[in-house]
């Protein structure tokens, strides 16, 4: 048996949107205590790392440990038609397979929507020792990663002491944004070796976009070609993580 | 539970890989080269008859490399922005767990096959950008809309092993499931899969599954396979056969078909026989194979067929005497299908603009095209009045009116006559 009840649906709906950036199709992990997604986008170079204690919700039962597979896409455009202060239940009818979803507000809609077979695969954490890890507002580092999505798909990370810089050089034009230690986006900076890596520009800022929804503050992590780990701060509990591998360098 | 024994005695390892040693040397040593420098060509292109370890090849050398295998078939990746997508991504950047990574892109073949052109191309660039070794796969390597990506691959051919090694796989399958089963019959069950070794498990599978023991009497009614050849195989053999059975045979192996594979070997003919006196034998049978396809249209007897058949592959087939057999011509792709396809749209909009005129004039359609296109074409570019006019009695569309005065400026003023 699993059904949950959630008072305001629309963080149902930025946290589904922050995993449909990376996965078409994604097994949760439900059990007793919450909700789990750990998965990789199909070219493996980047990672969601999910998770929603049973205290989010308003209303949680859930009898057994169980996994539930959803095509995301799918389920988004359901939760795209979600309003202002409206709420949602989700319950899953084991029997037929299917996904029950009721949405009330103005008046009450319900609809439902096909589970599919768990993927079994188990996605172990990267173990990386990062040397660098900033805090920055979310939205300041979705502008500052709009603005270096201007000239090229993919950007260089380098911080320092003093520092966090993005370069990003596309074949026409260049981009340089300097993250001051104790400016308004750069809330805090600890840099225990100076680290540079670069990274996919797409992924980026289709993440930081959709976490922005759920999310004010951001902590990343990274080691000079190595991962980097973005972690979006929950108001509530819960946790949204991505790993995204490092661009390989030649010459 | 019920799994194929294709998958469940998948080679782990290189070591298991039944043949092909020599073009596995080659993919392990330039797979082994990136890690000096990039090689020169960036991708690996294995092609080869299905089932004889290509897919499996690949798997197990990464296995065996410890490298991060992302993998894809064509079905997965249709449209140029998926190709990207996927394949830009997972050849430019690492991994998250610290290994190295290899990209397989697998069954390119289905690629070419859907409507989506780009596709190949935008495989082309992810190739010239990769940051690790990409491996494409595909049956036929020569299919003309490889031609710019072969420039930038390694090629590496898999051919069939030998019944022998077959024989050696399909022994370690049965001592592994407990088996006994003699020389003979594994050797039968590996002759009549075609040297394919994915069907030959899988006929094995579906014949001793559960027994202890396989005799000859369990596998011989297995058919011959006639697999389907594809249309360079056939071409092949027209081209090159000394017997007329034989010739004419393949067309009943291949399915391809009748009217393409004529402007085949239409389009191939004067590239394979070069001596003057066979080409004028072949265009001469190949002039009445079309000679009869053409009563057929207009009298739909199709009793004729055969004609048509024997001259476009016996009779091409024995053309030749005197063009020695010697070096290696490539196939060509028919230029009248390019052209066909080329001219697909403008065809379209004549043949629409003489229905218009037919319903008019009270002429065909094709008397429409032919005589009365050409003036209006100079009507409508010079005059536009009249133009308009005439625009109006024939109930012309925008297009249309715009296909005849050959612009857009000419169309916008007479339709701007015609309110």
């Amino acid at each position: 048996m699993f059904n949950v009840k959630m008072t305001d649906a629309k963080l149902l709906r930025d946290m589904i949107t922050a995993i449909s950036i990376l996965i078409d199709e994604a097994t949760f992990d439900i059990t007793p205590q919450g909700i789990k997604l750990r998965a990789m986008d199909p070219s493996r170079v980047a990672m969601v790392d999910f998770e929603w204690p049973q205290t989010i919700f308003d209303e949680y039962n859930c009898s057994e440990p169980m996994k539930m597979c959803l095509n995301i896409s799918e389920m988004l455009k359901l939760l795209r038609r979600v309003g202002k202060d409206e709420s949602i239940e989700l319950s899953l009818d084991e029997k037929t397979a299917r996904l029950k979803m009721t949405i009330r507000g103005k008046y009450v809609r319900t609809f439902n929507m096909p589970t599919l077979e768990a993927m079994e695969e188990e996605v172990p954490t990267p173990k990386v020792t990062f040397k660098a890890k900033a805090r920055a507002t979310t939205d300041g580092l979705r502008e500052a990663i709009e603005d270096a999505s201007l000239v090229s798909d993919h950007v260089r990370i380098e911080a320092d002491n003093e520092k966090m810089m993005m370069q990003a050089t596309g074949s026409l034009m260049g981009a340089t944004i300097e993250l001051k230690k104790g400016s308004d986006a750069l809330l805090n900076l600890e840099v225990k070796e100076p680290s540079k890596a670069t990274y996919s520009l797409s992924y980026l800022s289709e993440i930081v976009k959709a976490a922005s929804a759920a999310s004010a503050v951001t902590t990343l992590e990274f080691s000079s070609d190595m991962p980097i780990k973005l972690n979006f701060e929950q108001e509530k509990e819960g946790k949204l993580t991505y790993y995204l591998a490092p661009r390989i360098e030649v010459e | 539970m019920y799994t194929a024994w294709t998958t469940k005695h998948k080679p782990g390892s290189l070591e298991e890989v039944v043949g092909n040693s020599e073009a596995i040397q080659t993919l392990a040593g330039w797979v082994k080269s990136w890690d000096k420098r990039i090689p020169k060509k960036r991708a690996a292109f294995l092609y080869g008859p299905p089932g004889v370890g290509k897919t499996v090849c690949v798997e197990a050398l990464a296995h065996d490399l410890g490298m991060e295998l992302v993998e894809k078939n064509a079905s997965d990746y249709r449209t140029a922005d998926m190709v990207k997508r996927f394949a830009g991504l997972a050849s430019q950047y690492g991994t998250l767990f610290g290994h190295k990574r290899m990209v397989l892109l697998d069954e390119l073949d289905g690629i070419t096959g859907t409507a989506d052109r780009g596709g190949v191309r935008a495989v082309i660039e992810v190739v010239k950008e990769a940051h690790c070794p990409v491996v494409l796969i595909a049956n036929d390597v020569y299919n003309p809309r490889f031609a710019t990506l072969r420039r930038y691959c390694l090629l590496i051919e898999f051919k069939k092993p030998t019944v022998l090694q077959v024989v050696k796989r399909l022994k370690e399958i049965c001592r592994r499931e407990g088996i006994t089963a003699e020389d003979e019959t594994l050797k039968f069950v590996a002759q009549r899969s075609g040297r394919d070794v994915r069907s030959a498990i899988n006929d094995l599978q579906a014949l001793a599954q559960g027994k202890k023991h396989l005799t000859h009497e369990d596998v011989s009614w297995l058919a011959e396979r006639n697999r389907k050849e594809v249309i360079f195989n056939v071409l092949r053999t027209i081209f090159y056969s000394r017997d007329c059975t034989e010739a004419k045979r393949v067309l009943d192996t291949a399915n391809v078909d009748r009217d393409m594979l004529f402007q085949w070997i239409y389009e191939n003919v004067p590239h394979q026989l070069t001596d003057p006196e066979d080409l004028a034998k072949a265009m001469d049978s190949l002039s009445l194979a079309d000679l009869y396809r053409g009563r057929i249209r207009s009298s739909q007897n199709w009793s004729l067929l055969r004609y048509v058949l024997d001259f476009m592959t016996a009779g091409v087939a024995m053309a030749r005497e005197r063009t020695k057999v010697g070096g290696w011509v490539p196939f060509r792709f028919p230029e009248r299908i390019r052209w066909l396809s080329r001219t697909r749209s403008e065809r379209d909009m004549r043949s629409r603009i003489g229905m218009k005129i037919r319903r008019k004039c009270h002429v065909s359609s094709v008397v429409a095209v032919k005589e009365f296109l050409p003036y209006l074409r100079i009507v409508f570019e010079s005059n536009a009045g009249m133009a308009c006019g005439i625009a109006e009695w024939l109930g012309l569309d925008e297009d249309m009116v715009e296909y005849l005065a050959g612009g857009k400026r000419q169309a916008k003023a007479i339709m701007k006559s015609l309110g």
